[in-house]
């Protein structure tokens, strides 16, 4: 059974042009960790899969409890344990079900997050395809909100 | 109403994110993504621009 994220993530890593001075922006890399059953649910549904389930299921190697995934073509489903944001599968190196479905659903839980988070702060959010396969998200923060 | 702020986020094929703002002055700038950033996952680089 593999588990991601991995445990054992490297530090965060800071850089900047100037030291002092007055920041006027900043570019966070985040690994995306599945917490939000809801943004799951939309996830699942932007997708076209089977709703997720809060259940016990069995893999390859041992059981895993979590909101179970059905991807296309995968032989287990992918278990997201909200609780700690990991995920728990067995794929075989890709034997068992290909890494781009799965890659596909952190895509699609990644901007439904995003929406949501937006969404509930009042703010206004686009969404634009890339030509790399990448999705912009763009979120127009409202009036006197920073 | 349209503050001009903004924050952009790039979620790659792999379901990585790279979140960015724009239009903030000093540290708003970092308070104003945190949300996102917190509710995405795990931060695993910072690149700060200064003025």
């Amino acid at each position: 059974m593999k588990v991601r994220p991995d445990t054992k993530a490297a530090p965060l890593k800071t850089f900047s042009n100037q030291e002092g001075g007055q920041v006027i922006s900043h570019i966070v890399t985040i690994e995306t960790q599945v917490r939000d059953a809801i943004a799951v649910a939309a996830a699942c549904g932007r997708l076209g899969l089977t709703a997720a389930e809060y259940k016990t299921v069995k893999l390859f190697s041992g059981e895993a409890t979590g909101l179970a995934i059905e991807l296309p073509g995968w032989r287990y489903p992918v278990v997201a344990k909200c609780e700690t944001g990991e995920l728990a599968y067995d794929n075989f190196e890709g034997r068992w079900g290909e890494q781009k479905e799965l890659d596909r659903f952190m895509q699609a839980y990644a901007v439904e997050k995003c929406r949501l988070e937006a969404r509930r702060r009042g703010h206004t959010i686009t969404e634009q395809p890339l030509q790399d396969g990448s999705i912009k998200v763009t979120v127009q923060v409202a009036g006197g909100a920073a | 109403m349209n503050s001009g702020k903004t924050i952009e986020i790039i979620v790659t094929p792999a379901g990585e994110t790279q979140v960015e703002t724009k239009g903030f002055v000093g540290g708003s700038c970092q308070q104003a993504s945190r949300f996102i950033e917190e509710a995405l996952g795990k931060r695993q680089c910072v690149r700060l621009t200064y003025r």
